[in-house]
């Protein structure tokens, strides 16, 4: 039994041990398939780091029992099946052909060194090596841990994988993924989005610990999501769980509407248009108790919002906003660029920007005390808001008091 | 516990388990299975300041109302409890605890909203409503439960004021204030629409106290009543589902089967028993062949045990008569006797027809279609009147 203290886990990686055996490309998916070999211990030092990168994969765990059968099958040197992972960077010009050896090292050495790459399949496998590591390292059993470390698997690595490839790899793998819905594969294609931000807007998501601010500048990244799934859907209603579509037959559909990454900038751009417009003309309007001289506005309930970016920010309004916008496309061809031309003419009666709110929020108000289903109808009374603020053949056309009373008058008439 | 099933070609079923409780502003339960990393749900209240009570524990029971908005809660008072105002429990939507800026509840309701979800997640048995399958999106609420859920949490330190309390002996008047008990994945075929529930409901909601809750008040029946098996068993796993008109009609008149055989018992005891020195042989003969004909048991039930509420004696009454008008029924011919009728004759009327001359509803050149709305009109306001019945039934 070894005596002296283990602490291995989270090294950096030096230049990798890796060895490459065979280059071949994939033409379906545009990738190079890399065949290495790899010591468990080369492995380890990098999959700890990137275990958590995959947002895509479910996190079955394998049944105690056989996590127990392969973890007795690995200290005896038991050959695994191949891992495969992926290089998350999409370049791989400089790769002249199936053997260029060189090159691939290269980009395998940086990409594991950035933490740029993905468990696309074996994230179990892996999970069982982690927790064998661990259990040696608890044990301080030195010799079982270097025969691990020692003993060899095979990777196959994909380099040049796009989004949509590494999507369409993973679901014809189909080990270890759950059907995703159109929503979450598109969560997964603009995720960039949400690491690099759009003309200076910050995308925040769900699982981060940062606080969005009340500003034009900063959204939650799912609300956006919403939003411009509302706009390609034209229904401004949250994917439903249980409609979720064959995966393939999804990827074939984003690629052929063309949702392509500009659509989704373009959309949230015009979106930053309007809240910016309204802060402007509502000259940052904030709600205030004390404002409220008409008894008839007083609120039953917590306002919908607080303040004007308060109630523009939330995907109720995102939601409403895409539903109503994708439908005006569809019947009057009115594009968003259309759209941004028309925000700055929005206007309130009497330029009185306290009451129009104020009315809209107790409107809100009476939806929520009467409704079966606050949020959707919340989206509902949105939807229509913004196709009477928005439709140049409406009599509620730019003017913000009339789309509201337009918007109420309809949620009351087909949800109550 | 929840139930997570696999993604085909694995059948796999992963049950979880309510494993912590993470407390920071709002709360978050971590539910874990031997076999699938764990989940978290997400309860959407804001943490109360104040500690929540312990050494109480709750029970849930799964209903829905067609009334109930996603922001109601109501505060359920047993009227036989004296102490707490005979408060036993609450009713809250289900998935206005995990949505945001739904609820605001203060710190003596909270704790049964957390108590609830921690019972559904802790229990041993699983109440979900609906099959889950794995999928890539982090599972919700509504993903486990019917969207339109309502819970009724019930202390069972307050409930136990009452001896033997269950649940069951309450579901008609429950009904009649248009909630209707289910249970996992069975759902509800059919709700009575009818308005009488409606304005029941909207009765409750007259009234809101401070604190948003609106105050229902339930009769406890009377102890004759708890005892009919049928009872429960009609308002758990009769009403909810769709039958023929005619079998429809024959499972409520249960309720005055049951009814009017508790009568034959009642009125000997109150009227031979307690006055069996005063009376006659021929009177005693005569009272007891009265009582013991069928008619003369529902005329005391309709009229001195548990007399319908006003408008709907008037409407169930109505309801029948056209009925027999519609399928030409001879005896139903004459306006001016048909105004005589009571409900008590025509109700013992339509049961008898049916039983013993259910052709009359096929002659031909009668409009089928119309005859079925009509019967089914009957059987809705005969559900309300049979839960009417049993919360109201009184010994004289």
């Amino acid at each position: 039994m070894a005596s002296k203290k283990i602490t291995s886990k989270k090294q950096k990686i030096s230049k990798s041990m890796i060895a490459i055996k065979s280059i071949l490309k994939d033409e379906r998916i545009n990738a190079y398939n890399v065949l290495v070999e790899i010591s468990i211990q080369e492995y380890l030092k990098f999959a700890r780091n990137v275990i958590d990168n995959n947002e895509f994969q479910r996190k079955k765990v394998i049944k105690s029992k056989i996590k127990e059968i392969l973890k007795e099958d690995l200290l005896r040197n038991c050959l695994i099946p191949s891992i495969v992972l992926a290089v998350s960077n999409e370049n791989i010009e400089s790769i002249k052909d199936e053997s260029d050896i060189n090159t691939s090292a290269e980009i395998i050495d940086n990409a594991i060194g950035s933490n740029e790459i993905l468990i696309i399949d074996g994230l179990q496998r892996t999970y069982v090596l982690l927790n064998l590591e661990d259990e040696l390292i608890k044990k301080n059993d030195g010799d079982a841990l270097s025969k691990l470390y020692k003993h060899k698997i095979r990777a196959e690595i994909y380099l040049g994988l796009n989004r949509i490839g590494l999507l369409y790899r993973m679901i014809t793998l189909n080990t270890g993924q759950t059907t995703m819905s159109t929503r979450h594969l598109m969560e997964i294609l603009y995720l960039d989005y949400a690491r690099l931000g759009v003309n200076g807007i910050k995308l925040i998501k769900d699982k981060e610990d940062t606080q969005i601010s009340l500003n034009t500048d900063e959204f939650n990244f799912k609300t956006i999501l919403d939003g411009f799934n509302s706009y390609l859907e034209k229904n401004e209603g949250l994917i439903e769980r249980t409609e979720i579509l064959d995966n393939i037959k999804s990827l074939d559909v984003i690629k052929d509407e063309e949702i392509n990454k500009d659509l989704f900038k373009d959309f949230l751009l015009t979106y930053k248009t309007l809240l910016d417009q309204l802060v402007i003309k509502s000259n940052s309007w904030k709600y205030n108790i004390d404002n409220i001289e008409e008894q008839a506005l007083k609120l039953n309930t917590n306002a919908f919002g607080k303040s004007i970016l308060d109630i523009f920010k939330k995907s109720q309004v995102l939601t409403g906003f895409g539903a109503a916008i994708g439908h005006l496309k569809e019947v009057k061809n009115i594009s968003l660029d259309d759209v941004v031309n028309m925000i700055p003419n929005i206007t309130v009666e009497g330029g009185d920007w306290n009451t129009a709110l104020c009315h809209q929020l107790k409107q809100l108000d009476l939806v929520k005390e009467k409704s079966k289903k606050i949020g959707n109808d919340q989206r509902y009374f949105f939807k229509f808001f913004f196709r009477g603020l928005l439709n140049p053949d409406s009599d509620e056309y730019l003017n913000f008091n009339k789309s509201s009373d337009y918007a109420f008058n309809r949620t009351r008439e087909d949800k109550f | 516990m929840l139930i997570i099933k696999d993604t085909l070609p694995s059948t796999d079923i992963h049950q979880f388990i309510l494993s912590s409780v993470l407390i920071d502003d709002n709360i978050s339960f971590e539910l874990t299975s031997e076999t699938y990393a764990g989940v978290n749900l997400n309860f959407t209240l804001e943490y109360p300041k104040a500690k929540i009570p312990s050494d109480y524990s709750v029970t849930v029971h799964l209903f829905k109302n067609k009334h109930f908005s996603q922001k109601d809660i109501i505060d359920l008072r047993i009227k036989e409890i004296t102490g707490n105002s005979g408060k036993i429990g609450y009713l809250f939507r289900l998935d206005a605890l995990f949505e945001k800026d739904i609820l605001q509840l203060n710190p003596h309701i909270y704790p049964y909203a957390y108590y609830a979800i921690e019972h559904l997640f802790s229990s041993e048995i699983n109440l979900q409503t609906k099959p889950y399958e794995l999928n890539s999106n982090p599972p919700i609420i509504s993903d486990f439960f019917d969207e339109d859920t309502i819970i009724l949490v019930i202390c069972n330190e307050y409930a136990n004021a009452i001896n033997d309390f269950t649940i069951s002996n309450y579901l008609a008047p429950l009904f009649l204030n248009g909630f209707v008990k289910f249970e996992n994945t069975k759902g509800i075929d059919v709700f009575n629409e009818n308005d009488l529930i409606k304005n029941n409901f909207d009765g409750i909601k007259n009234i809101a106290r401070p604190d948003g809750a609106f105050v229902l008040k339930l009769t406890s029946p009377i102890d004759l009543l708890t005892k009919e098996t049928f009872i429960p068993y009609l308002y758990e796993y009769l009403l909810q589902y769709k039958n023929d008109s005619i079998t429809r009609f024959i499972t409520l008149y249960q309720i005055i089967e049951i009814s009017i055989s508790k009568i034959f018992h009642l009125k000997v005891q109150t009227k031979v028993c307690a006055n069996l020195n005063s009376l006659t042989s021929f009177k005693l003969k005569e009272f007891l062949g009265d009582i013991q004909k069928e008619k003369t048991r529902i005329v005391s039930l309709f009229n001195d045990y548990a007399r319908p509420s006003f408008p709907l004696e008037n409407q169930l009454k109505d309801a029948i008569k056209d009925f027999f008008i519609h399928v030409i029924d001879p005896d139903y011919s004459d306006p001016v006797k048909n105004a005589e009728y009571t409900l008590a004759d025509v109700f013992y009327d339509y049961r008898n027809k049916l039983v013993h001359n259910y052709r009359l509803v096929h002659t031909p050149g009668i409009d089928n279609e119309l005859t079925k709305d009509k019967m089914e009109l009957i059987n809705e306001l005969t559900e309300i009147f049979i839960s009417q019945i049993i919360s109201n039934f009184k010994i004289n």
